[in-house]
């Protein structure tokens, strides 16, 4: 009978110890590891959406007319040059940690009939989702907040909105015509 | 009183299955450290590559600054009431003489290119320890710019 207790309690302790590193294995190689793939997306994320806002900011600064002559429903990337940047129809293939990510932003019909101000949707699909940014840009002819002082003061620009919205499983992406959209 | 003994064949059975799973615990341990040290390892530098991100864009002090001046390792921003210089050297960033990654990583490239209005920062930290290293290139706009 103490034979029969002395193993009952040793095989209740190997169930517990079991179960235990049974959990650890997979929090560590499946919990973690998709937390750690996240988690590297996230700052790839960060850092090009704030980049494209900072250019899609300066470029219509510059130039509003920019942002006004691009077409509703065409992709379009920031490429750089030895003058700053131009924008370019299509989509940008970036690999970043051996991982592939395509950049792409296009015009919102939101604003088409308010010509002092465009809504740009910039996108990035990871290898897990696709990101997207909403970014208002305003051509206003005054002052805006922190600045004493303009040089061309009759082309400046607002940014309104640069936080990330919402993510999107990969499965309603739609490639036609070799652009990509986002299935409706 | 039964007495209970074991053969010597019982007995290296016994040793060699208690070491077979002697071992695979043991191996199962291992990988359990090893992976969560490099998962720790890979956060640092994501955290302090976040952290010189960060300090670049939120704080946006170009952008409100009278002037822009850069070097290939240095951006300096005049303010009316001073100056704010982001620079780079002996493999740590500072910021106004604050450094901002930690001892543990050290800034193995840092670049500054400047095209029209627009300047761009490319940072790669490494980890002393492991070999791994992080990149990025952040892109400012200059409202102001001399050079």
């Amino acid at each position: 009978m103490k034979l029969k207790c002395q193993i009952l309690v040793e095989t209740l302790i190997a169930i517990v110890f079991i179960s235990f590193l049974t959990l650890l294995v997979f929090f560590i190689f499946n919990v973690v590891s998709k937390i750690n793939l996240i988690s590297e997306d996230a700052i790839f994320v960060y850092n090009k959406f704030i980049n494209y806002q900072n250019i899609l900011l300066g470029l219509s600064r510059e130039n509003f007319s920019q942002i006004e002559d691009l077409e509703y429903g065409k992709n379009y990337f920031l490429k750089p040059t030895t003058s700053g940047y131009i924008i370019v129809e299509g989509t940008e293939n970036e690999i970043w940690k051996s991982n592939q990510y395509l950049i792409w932003f296009e015009k919102s019909s939101s604003f088409d009939e308010l010509d002092n101000k465009k809504m740009v949707y910039i996108y990035i699909q990871s290898p897990n989702k696709l990101y997207k940014s909403n970014l208002l840009l305003a051509n206003i002819k005054e002052r805006v907040f922190n600045q004493n002082e303009w040089l061309f003061p009759t082309t400046s620009v607002l940014s309104v909105n640069t936080t990330s919205i919402y993510y999107q499983e990969i499965e309603n992406l739609t490639t036609s015509d070799g652009l990509i959209r986002l299935s409706e | 009183m039964k007495k209970i003994s074991f053969t010597l064949i019982e007995l290296l059975i016994y040793l060699f299955i208690m070491s077979i799973f002697g071992v695979l615990i043991i191996m199962i341990f291992y990988s359990i450290i090893f992976y969560s040290e490099n998962y720790l390892q890979r956060s640092l530098l994501r955290t302090e590559l976040f952290k010189i991100l960060n300090r670049l864009y939120i704080d946006n002090i170009i952008s409100t600054s009278t002037n822009v001046l850069s070097t290939s390792s240095i951006v300096f921003n005049l303010f009316p009431y001073g100056v704010d210089y982001f620079y780079y050297t002996s493999s740590d960033i500072y910021l106004n003489n604050s450094k901002l990654n930690s001892k543990e990583i050290y800034v193995k490239n840092f670049y500054i290119t400047t095209s029209s209005n627009f300047i761009s920062i490319f940072v790669e930290l490494e980890n002393k320890s492991r070999k791994q290293n992080i990149y990025a290139t952040s892109v400012l706009y200059l409202w102001q710019f001399e050079e």
